[in-house]
């Protein structure tokens, strides 16, 4: 399977809750099969971004378009069928009588399931409940149900919070590896400046809903004040 | 066992099969108030139903159908919890089914009615109603069980996989609604209750297959509410609260054993 990736562009998108704004007039544009990294601390809007081009948060002014398609109405459920999303927790679902085959399998079906399961090795976990696995484990579960829905956009959030440093590096070289057979666009998300995948080459940097730095990963990461700017 | 306890035997395990469906979804989605939200407004919609000369059980119904469809919406709009959701809709039909009560002569009698219920009153409509009901829901869960699935498990997450999970998750709610208004006058509000969340609860501690899950609970839920029934008969005793501590014990058992294993 190769896929051609999805160009996202976001424009002036402002989200609040209450009066509060989450996200303030922000721009970002993803080119097509482009890996970047967005990084800021807890409570930035990273999420929020990634629930925005879902679909999922609506907006209280700005737009969002994916391919050149503005995201409204039908427009969304095609765009959703287009991308592969890993969520940050997975703590609420630890006591559903569930089979790490089947979480698989609500990607898109069976089929799907085991060539994935195969693929990334899960074959010994697929019978197990889910609520039994690893955290490292649980990760890759979600991210065999994210790439059996055949996605041209990728969407991890915080996967490294459950993952000790071994597991981590084991899941971010096998997203590295798909992303590039399978030339997907992978936005990842992350608060530790650490934890860039060798393979990102794009850094945006978010504060209060805000981006306050986008360039090229080694230009950010020089910079001598980047931890200050970030969690200061 | 003469053809009377068999009737009402087999309504119980018709009834148990039903609430122990709707249970796989109430237990999933952490929402045991449903069952008493929807019992209360039943209770309000027969007393004013009767008190603006209507018939009480079409009032009790529409209330509890129409309880199902708000809950659902109302904690998408409001971005509360739907329990707390399904809270403030028990408080409100609460509220209104004791104001009918103070007004209405008799009114607590007739409310009392939809709290405890009577299983020798079904009639032949009403078993029909109640095999309609869970052949519909029944039918729904198969064939949308991949959607059903991602909904109980993770809404948001079925969202992202570009499931319609307001179709999915409002279904849920007024099938529930739907079982719990046609299930009410026969066994009545608080043992529904019992029997919507011990048979998931019981099947939970046997299994971490979803597919088993979702048919043992349909299991228990029958055979725990007939075999209830006829302990009742055997000893002579009220079926209601039979049936409720019959569960109860069920559940005690397979707590016990569940702590062995």
């Amino acid at each position: 399977m190769e896929t051609n990736g999805l160009e996202i562009e976001i424009k002036n998108l402002t989200i609040k809750a209450g009066k509060t704004a989450i996200l303030n007039n922000l721009s970002l544009k993803v080119k097509k099969g482009e890996f970047i990294t967005l990084l800021g601390r807890n409570g930035s809007g990273k999420t929020t971004v990634l629930k925005s081009i879902l679909g999922i948060t609506k907006p209280a002014s700005g737009s969002v378009e994916i391919a050149g398609t503005a995201l409204t109405g039908a427009a969304i459920r095609a765009m959703r069928l287009k991308t592969g999303y890993v969520p940050q927790y997975f703590s609420s679902e630890n006591d559903f009588p569930i089979t790490s085959g089947d979480v698989i399998a609500m990607g898109k079906n069976r089929k799907q399931a085991a060539i994935w399961a195969r693929e990334m090795k899960l074959e010994n976990t697929v019978d197990r409940p889910f609520g039994s696995l690893s955290g490292g484990e649980k990760q890759k579960v979600m991210l065999a149900m994210a790439l059996s829905r055949e996605p041209e956009l990728l969407l991890l959030d915080e996967p490294n919070l459950n993952l000790d440093i071994s597991a981590y590096r084991n899941f971010i070289a096998l997203v590295e590896k798909l992303k590039s057979r399978l030339n997907l666009t992978v936005i990842y998300v992350t608060h530790l400046t650490g934890h860039i995948p060798k393979s990102c080459l794009r850094i945006v940097v978010m504060k209060d809903g805000e981006i306050i730095m986008d360039g090229p990963k080694n230009k950010i990461l020089k910079n001598k004040n980047i931890e200050r700017i970030i969690y200061g | 066992m003469d053809e009377f306890s068999v009737k009402a035997i087999s309504v119980m395990a018709l009834a148990g099969a039903q609430c122990g469906l709707i249970g796989v979804f109430v237990f999933l989605l952490n929402i045991p108030f449903i069952g008493v939200a929807i019992a209360h407004a039943a209770m309000a919609g027969g007393i004013w139903a009767v008190i603006f000369g209507l018939p009480g059980k079409s009032g009790a119904f529409i209330l509890s159908i129409l309880t199902a469809i708000t809950a659902g919406p109302a904690a998408d709009r409001s971005g509360t919890k739907t329990n707390i959701s399904l809270g403030i809709i028990f408080s409100l039909a609460m509220g209104l089914a004791f104001m009918g009560a103070g007004i209405m002569p008799g009114g607590m009698q007739n409310a009392s009615g939809y709290l405890w219920g009577s299983v020798f009153l079904a009639d032949f409509k009403d078993i029909i109603f109640m095999t309609a009901s869970l052949v519909v829901t029944a039918l729904f869960t198969v064939i949308f069980y991949r959607q059903v699935s991602a909904v109980l498990f993770n809404r948001e997450m079925a969202a992202a996989n570009g499931i319609n999970d307001k179709f999915i998750f409002y279904s849920i709610m007024i099938l529930s609604g739907a079982v719990i208004a046609v299930n009410l006058n026969i066994i009545g509000g608080l043992m529904l209750f019992a029997l919507v969340i011990i048979p998931p609860a019981i099947a939970r501690s046997l299994t971490n297959d979803l597919k088993i899950f979702m048919v043992l609970t349909v299991i228990i839920g029958a055979s725990g509410a007939a075999a209830g029934t006829a302990v009742s008969f055997i000893f002579n005793l009220p079926v209601s609260a039979t049936v409720v501590l019959f569960n109860c014990a069920l559940y005690g058992l397979s707590f016990i054993a569940g702590k062995r294993n």
